[in-house]
């Protein structure tokens, strides 16, 4: 109910115009705040009390609020579903426990006598007695209903337990086929798997050949045992289960495609379909599935050995292909090694023929002697052992043939230079050192290295003279000194290492050769420019390409260090010469600063001045005569007045120094008097306190104050009998700076 | 303030004699309480809101009996002032 519709109430009540209505009920309310702006508690019988308090608010200010307290008749109706119920003890606070009263009196709350009530009420509200009756009888109705309804449920739940039945005998049967099919299915996947297997394996390979036949024989007469047993079998529950569990196996056979059935395997689907439906009808649904949970951990064993004996297969498998290709690189690299020697020699021919048949009757040993393949590990790491001996032996032989190489060189030195490339060179000194060193061809190699190596510092040197070092002329000198003492080092090289017998060949052809590589007349250089470290180096070999690089990385660092060497020099000449003009530039102010009073003295007038500029000058020679104590303070302190001086002239603009009106300065005056008295308005003698200003006086006395402190200064510094000829002799001049500045 | 007075200030508004002005007033009260118990709210602009609150049964001690107490539930009729009446009381003069 809104305000609208009590207006419409009131105004059809009691015949008014509904305007008046509202304005009356405006007006009722308009009166209550009024009421209450006046702090009227209000106190309408039967409806309720409104209260007028004072609260302090959030920011601390008092503020009035209406509260209101309905009479209890409103209170009641208002609460009317709660107002039997009454408070409850639940406990004393001893801790007793009031437990008769509590569920007394929870009862009494439980018990729901206010819906009971309310019922009433309804019925009260009912005037007609057959609506009350239809109240009361449509429950009845509703049981009845009910009672149809479980009716109806029973007969509907026989039904359906009868279809079940139904059911039952009619799914069971197929269901049970499908699980035959799907492990007929797994049988033939388990073929196709052996056959795939048989397809990856590499046709070279006889010894795996081997091992998977002797595999696939397990496999095969596992599974043909297995199916031997499904015949025998009645196909009784548990067979049923395991066929189940096998479908796992199968998933992966059957998302790539359906697998081929062999008529074996149609034969016994035959056989199974007649059978189980036999089997299946008899047992219920529960037996089953309490003996899948029996069965289940039996098969899934079966399972995981058939997948772990086919996994341990094919790891085995991978593994020896392995170690065959290693085998086979082995002996392709020795093939060729001894191939490239037999056919310069015809000496290494005879043994690489012997040992190529050799390798393939081991070969063939070992594949007859394979064992089993759960025996494979063995096998594998005797294999390895064998390949080392053969390796080893190989080696050995191959070092003989080399030695032999060696002898026949040395018989003709002169063939075996041309006809022998650089690249098998190479491996023999690396693998015979110590037993071609001691011969006389190792010498004649190392002088053929020392002029190739000779030959490419040379190119690198020349590149890097012209190139990088064209800006430095210092370090050109430099770098042009080194490779000027390669030569007569290789020239020592070859006169301490070379025996006698064949000095004068090989200095022949090395100078043979040098001459031709030389490019340049001005790479020749004394011995006396090379060190003796060097010449060291280059004995043992040291002296190569990338040496140099390190030599020339080391110059340039020097050069670095020289440079910043200079410039520090450099920098630390130029402090000192900013220092000492620094001294020059304090001298110069001072001159300057004199020069700047000699200015002033020459606008104040020439004859006054001299005597100002006497007094300047002539304290420093009294007070040296009168005291003892050194010079030092007294100058710093002319130097600092001249320099504050002269800062303060600087910052008044010097050209208002210069540029003072003549009104202000007599021209020839006689005594100090005149000048003060000419700028009495600003400035004033000590003698004449009067006719000061106010701002005047206080600007004397600051004057006068920082006076005070200076002579306090100074008489610390002096005796107390010079103070007088002291002070006069520093404070006329400032008297007379001041006023000018001013 | 009782309800003559108020009864009498606002005749001073209106035209109504004093007996019609008193049933009237009478009669609005009635339909309020009315619409408060039936609807549990009644809402008079200006003025404020009348709503009927419940409030759950809760356990309180009770010192003069000194034992613990458990409040039963009930609903409580509860007056919400409207803002422009707050605003009215502190502000206007």
């Amino acid at each position: 109910m809104k305000k609208e519709d009590i207006v419409k109430i009131v105004a059809e009540e009691f015949n008014l115009s509904e305007v008046d209505v509202l304005n009356y009920f405006d007006d009722i309310f308009d009166v209550l705040i009024e009421c209450f702006r006046k702090n009227k508690n209000v106190n309408i019988s039967e409806f309720g009390k409104f209260l007028v308090r004072l609260r302090l608010n959030q920011e601390g200010v008092k503020e009035k609020i209406v509260t209101f307290s309905p009479v209890k008749k409103l209170a009641d109706d208002v609460n009317y579903y709660f107002n039997n119920l009454s408070k409850v003890n639940l406990r004393t606070l001893d801790g007793k426990v009031l437990d008769d009263i509590a569920i007394q009196q929870r009862i009494d709350i439980d018990l729901p006598q206010d819906f009971e009530e309310f019922d009433i009420i309804e019925i009260e509200d009912v005037q007609d007695e057959e609506e009350l009756l239809k109240d009361y009888l449509e429950p009845i109705i509703e049981i009845e209903e009910e009672v149809v309804i479980k009716e109806e449920h029973i007969e509907t739940i026989k039904e359906l337990e009868s279809k079940d039945i139904k059911v039952k005998e009619e799914i069971t049967p197929e269901l049970e086929i499908q699980k035959v099919e799907e492990h007929v299915d797994t049988v033939a996947e388990v073929k196709e798997h052996i056959d795939v297997i048989e397809e990856e394996k590499p046709e070279e390979d006889e010894h795996i050949e081997v091992i998977e036949e002797e595999s696939k024989d397990l496999n095969i007469e596992q599974e043909i045992t297995q199916e031997k047993e499904v015949e025998e079998k009645s196909f009784d529950v548990e067979t049923e289960m395991k066929s189940f569990l096998l479908e796992h196996i199968s998933l992966k056979g059957k998302e790539k495609g359906t697998p081929e059935i062999d008529e074996y395997t149609i034969v016994s689907k035959e056989d199974e379909k007649k059978e189980t439906g036999d089997v299946v009808e008899d047992i219920s649904i529960q037996e089953i599935s309490e003996k899948r949970e029996v069965d289940s951990e039996e098969d899934i064993l079966s399972k995981e050995n058939y997948e772990e004996e086919i996994e341990e297969i094919t790891t085995e498998r991978d593994k020896i292909i392995e170690e065959i290709s290693n085998r086979e690189l082995e002996l392709s690299d020795f093939k060729k090694e001894e191939g490239t020697l037999a056919e310069k020699e015809e000496i290494l021919g005879d043994v690489t023929d012997k040992e190529k048949p050799g390798d393939e009757k081991i070969d063939h040993e070992k594949e007859e002697e394979l064992p089993a393949p759960k025996e494979l590990d063995k096998v594998a790491i005797t294999d390895v052992e064998d390949v080392k001996e053969e390796i080893e032996k190989i080696f050995a032989e191959r070092n003989k043939i080399l030695s032999e190489i060696v002898e026949l060189n040395l018989d003709k030195p002169e063939l075996d230079e041309k006809t022998l490339p650089e690249e098998q060179a190479e491996p023999q000194e690396v693998i015979d050192k110590q037993e071609v060193s001691k011969e006389v061809k190792s010498d004649e190699d190392e002088i053929v290295r020392m002029i190739e190596e000779r030959q490419r510092i040379l190119k690198k040197i020349q590149g890097l003279s012209i190139g990088e070092f064209k800006k430095s002329p210092g370090d050109e000198e430099v770098l042009n000194e080194e490779p000027e003492g390669n030569e007569e080092s290789h020239k020592d090289i070859n006169e301490e290492n070379i025996s006698k017998e064949k000095e004068e060949k090989t200095e022949k052809e090395a100078i043979s050769e040098c001459d031709d590589i030389k490019p340049e007349e001005e790479l020749s250089v004394s011995l006396d420019d090379f060190e003796e470290g060097e010449v060291e180096s280059i004995r043992s070999g040291i002296f190569s390409s990338n040496n140099i690089e390190e030599d020339i990385n080391k110059i340039l660092d020097e050069r670095k260090k020289i440079i910043d060497n200079i410039t520090n020099l450099e920098l630390s000449v130029f402090d000192k010469l900013m220092e000492d003009s620094e001294k020059e530039s304090s001298e110069s102010v001072i001159n300057q600063d004199i020069e700047n009073l000699t200015k002033i003295k020459m606008n104040l007038g020439e004859a006054d001045l001299k005597s100002v500029s006497e007094s300047t000058v002539i304290t420093q020679p009294e007070v040296e005569d009168a005291i003892d104590l050194p010079d030092p303070p007294l100058e710093f302190k002319i130097k600092k007045d001249v320099k504050e001086l002269h800062d303060d002239i600087v910052e008044e603009d010097s050209d208002k120094v210069e540029e003072i009106p003549k009104d202000k300065y007599i021209e020839d005056p006689k005594n100090f008097d005149d000048i003060f008295i000419q700028d009495d308005q600003k400035v004033y003698a000590r003698d004449n306190d009067e006719g000061y200003s106010n701002e005047s006086k206080s600007s004397l006395r600051d004057n006068e104050d920082d006076d005070k402190k200076n002579e306090k200064k100074e008489d610390e510094h002096s005796d107390g009998k010079n103070e007088k000829s002291n002070k006069k002799s520093f404070t006329i001049p400032w008297m007379i700076l001041s006023s000018l500045i001013v | 303030m009782n309800k003559k007075s108020l009864i009498r200030k606002i005749n001073s508004r209106v035209s109504f004699d004093r007996e019609t002005s008193t049933k009237v007033f009478n009669r609005i009260f009635e339909l309020i309480k009315k619409s408060i118990v039936e609807d549990k709210s009644f809402e008079i602009e200006e003025f404020g809101e009348f709503n009927v609150e419940h409030r759950k049964m809760k356990t309180m001690i009770d010192f003069k009996v000194k034992a613990e107490v458990l409040l039963p539930p009930k609903d409580k009729l509860v007056f919400v002032p409207a803002h422009s009446m707050e605003n009215r009381l502190n502000t206007e003069k």
